[in-house]
């Protein structure tokens, strides 16, 4: 009975055989590889994970086993819960039923919370859009990783282009307070992530094509980089 | 799974109930009163005797919570209360939210498992006309009273369970959670409030379960897990490894039934 429920029609029925049997560990298993496969329904993916998470702490393995593999379900269920907490227009404008989502890759969560589809987006919503990079494969793809930062970051400068350029914003204090960037910035550092690994160098930024003829305008480099020192200011303060 | 007994109050628990009275008469003192009440409260559920607990509850006057704002902020200025003031509106809201839960899940029980109307048998029927007559009579009589109990039973399912969700998600970081670390608390009140979570946050998840799977609500059976295994609440670590080898025993339960359905285990059409 166990070869049958393996084989791969059957092994959404595996699991249930599993606890009838008392297998916990086994149900863990089944149920997480289960989860990774899912793609379709965002609800039955978390299900499917709450339910293997339950049955590892129901498991008689030992906690150096358990704790690991329940960590590692709890870094998938926060991008789930990242996915459910995205606003519902953002949702909307790309055709998806909030109520009834398939499952949403890291890049285009990322690129829903920062990009032109989330109308009210906040520093919230960036901040999200950054933590979400945790889930990009660093090493596998580094340049995906670095696109996806600068587009966030540039996306961020783009919802306040208006000020940016307007001539008459003289004060860097003023700008530095109230755009979306520095609002966003503002946010790392007060939840203690680490800016140096977060926040691109200005030179980077002046290099990125997602500005687009925004990087060339003088008034708005002016602005950025007056910016960039106070921050590094109160950083070296703070140390 | 079964109704919660309600444990006989005893002439001990008639005092300390009574005892109440004295603590509301001066709104000066609700603060305190609202302390002294929890205690009495927190001991009560502690050994099951909701009875008991609701009697001390409704010896306080409704509008104590803002009796106790309005107070503070005459004598201080300040809108938001001291750590041991916050803590006790906070728990009497999770009292009065678990007894709310409590008594609308006994409600649902008894309802459901004892109020079903029964049908009317044939077997008495004669062969006379009357007899007959008065048989169809019968019948059609059972029919309304089946459908309005169904009626009911889905009403009462509903409140019941928005009620023992509201306790199991309760808000601003769990049921009997305080907010704030009060340094002058008496050193047996957190282990008690640990203790309730404990007893009875698994207990009323085998509940809802057991009345969500009776109203053949299935899929959400399944997705009791989700907020169980959440780690925004964290309610998986009031469960010892029996507790939830039980849970997913039950939950198994569930996804049989919606095989039967030809549904997948989840509740999910099958593809």
């Amino acid at each position: 009975l166990r070869r049958f429920l393996a084989s791969d029609n059957t092994r959404y029925l595996s699991w249930l055989h599993q606890i009838g049997a008392g297998d916990f560990s086994g149900v863990h298993q089944t149920l997480v590889e289960l989860a990774r496969a899912e793609q379709i329904f965002l609800a039955k993916r978390k299900t499917l994970l709450s339910l293997s998470k339950l049955a590892a702490l129901a498991s008689d393995d030992s906690p150096e086993l358990v704790e690991p593999n329940v960590e590692a379900i709890n870094e998938e269920l926060s991008q789930i819960d990242l996915q459910e907490t995205l606003p519902k227009e953002a949702i909307q404008k790309v055709g998806l039923d909030p109520d009834n989502m398939r499952v949403l890759s890291a890049s285009e969560l990322i690129r829903l919370y920062a990009g032109d589809e989330n109308l009210m987006a906040t520093e919230v919503d960036y901040k999200k859009a950054l933590d979400l990079l945790l889930y990009i494969d660093q090493a596998e793809c580094p340049d995906e990783y670095e696109e996806l930062k600068l587009f966030i970051w540039c996306q961020a400068i783009l919802r306040d282009s208006d000020r940016w350029m307007d001539p008459s914003e003289k004060d860097p204090i003023k700008i530095r307070n109230e755009t979306l960037f520095f609002r966003t910035v503002d946010l790392i550092y007060n939840e203690g992530d680490d800016l140096g690994v977060v926040l691109p160098s200005t030179e980077t930024l002046l290099d990125c094509h997602f500005l687009g003829d925004l990087r060339n305008n003088k008034h708005f480099q002016f602005l950025l980089k007056a910016g960039y020192e106070i921050i590094s200011n109160v950083l070296l303060s703070g140390q | 799974v079964s109704m919660a007994i309600n444990v006989a109050i005893s002439e001990d628990d008639r005092q300390k109930i009574e005892a109440i009275d004295w603590l509301v008469f001066d709104p000066s003192q609700r603060a305190e009163a609202l302390k002294q009440a929890n205690a009495v409260m927190r001991s009560f559920i502690l050994v099951k005797k909701h009875n008991a607990a609701r009697e001390v509850f409704d010896k306080l006057p409704a509008d104590s919570i803002n009796v106790v704002y309005k107070i503070w902020h005459a004598k201080t200025g300040s809108t938001s209360l001291p750590p041991a003031d916050d803590n006790a509106v906070r728990e009497y809201m999770c009292t009065k939210a678990y007894l709310d839960a409590m008594e609308s899940y006994n409600d649902w029980f008894s309802l459901y498992h004892h109020s079903k109307p029964s049908k009317p048998s044939s077997a008495e029927v004669g062969s006379s006309f009357t007899d007959r007559v008065a048989f169809e009579h019968r019948l059609k009589q059972y029919d309304q009273d089946l459908e309005r109990w169904q009626y009911k039973l889905v009403r009462q399912t509903q409140t019941t369970k928005d009620r023992v969700y509201n306790v199991l998600l309760f808000m601003d970081g769990g049921w009997m959670v305080d907010r704030y670390e009060d340094p002058d608390d008496e050193e047996s009140r957190p282990q008690q409030l640990a203790t309730l979570r404990r007893m009875h946050i698994p207990a009323l998840c085998l509940n809802l379960h057991h009345m969500l799977h009776s109203s053949r609500l299935y899929s959400e059976c399944l997705q009791l897990a989700d907020s169980i295994a959440s780690e925004h609440y964290q309610l998986y670590k009031e469960f010892n490894k029996d507790d939830l080898q039980q849970l997913l025993r039950q939950i198994r339960e569930s996804s049989l039934c919606l095989l039967d359905q030809n549904k997948d285990p989840l509740g999910y059409d099958l593809v």
